[in-house]
């Protein structure tokens, strides 16, 4: 298992344990730093319970690849967050849309995600016709 | 080394209140680094000798973080964790500063210095260093 590969499984048991929890992990290669963002800060300053399980994944890395950097830290602008490996919004706002879609009573009709660009807010899937990005399955 | 990490914290203030945020950086992360040394050597059985037969470069400060952040695990994990937070973020902004061309903030170099703090004043305590 690589430094990535270790950082995701950990996070998804995060997400697991606390699914409020905005997550975004990314590397930036110009410091060859991994570098986690959680939101809200409040988690990482304050909840002890996800402070101690995201020590621990830390202090693991750190056993594990001791030549790796890894920052867990709150957003901030001076972390370049363009190579992601992981953002839990993106996964929620997924299957959100898709649980919506596949189980709603409204509509028997399958839909199938052709481009990534956006997602529908929760008042368009519920109120109107504005599925951009979106296409009925065959 | 106490007296050598405080006047690197001086140095690293007076840069920044001139403007100059990259050196600021280096320094204030090297007061964080020297006061660590200084906990390893008095506390933590690794003298200064032994330290700098490990050579330099990122690989001895990695060991000397990781000796400080393993005891702090014994000692408050807690405490543990907001030391290992603020040493990366110092070391993450330092290889920036140091290494890369990309522009720093006024708000960066604040936080950073604050970090500096923040370590000693955890660190300190928990290890009865009274200066």
């Amino acid at each position: 298992m690589n430094e990535i590969d270790f950082l995701i499984s950990n996070l998804k048991e995060w997400n697991k344990k606390f699914p409020e929890l905005h997550i975004k992990y990314a590397y930036e290669h110009s410091t060859e730093f991994h570098i986690v963002e959680v939101e809200p800060s409040v988690m990482l300053n304050e909840n002890k319970e996800f402070r101690m399980m995201a020590h621990r994944t830390w202090r693991n890395f750190a056993k594990l690849f001791p030549f790796a950097e890894l920052l867990i830290d709150s957003k901030a602008d001076v972390h370049t967050m363009t190579d992601v490996k992981y953002d839990s919004a993106s996964n929620i706002n997924e299957y959100t849309f898709i649980a919506k879609m596949l189980f709603s009573s409204r509509s028997s009709t399958t839909w199938k995600k052709v481009t990534h660009i956006s997602y529908p807010s929760e008042q368009d899937i519920l109120t109107t016709n504005n599925y951009s990005g979106y296409a009925l399955a065959a | 080394m106490l007296l050598k990490s405080d006047s690197f914290s001086s140095s690293a203030d007076m840069l920044m209140k001139n403007g100059l945020l990259n050196p600021s950086a280096h320094l204030a992360y090297y007061s964080m680094f020297i006061f660590l040394k200084y906990v390893v050597n008095n506390y933590l059985d690794l003298s200064y000798i032994q330290q700098d037969n490990d050579g330099g470069g990122d690989k001895s400060h990695r060991k000397i973080i990781d000796r400080v952040v393993d005891d702090l695990d014994t000692k408050d994990e807690d405490a543990s964790f907001d030391v290992n937070r603020y040493i990366s973020a110092m070391k993450h902004l330092r290889a920036k500063a140091d290494y890369k061309n990309e522009p720093i903030s006024l708000h960066d170099i604040t936080v950073h210095l604050g970090h500096a703090e923040n370590i000693k004043n955890i660190v300190k305590p928990l290890y009865g260093i009274s200066v």
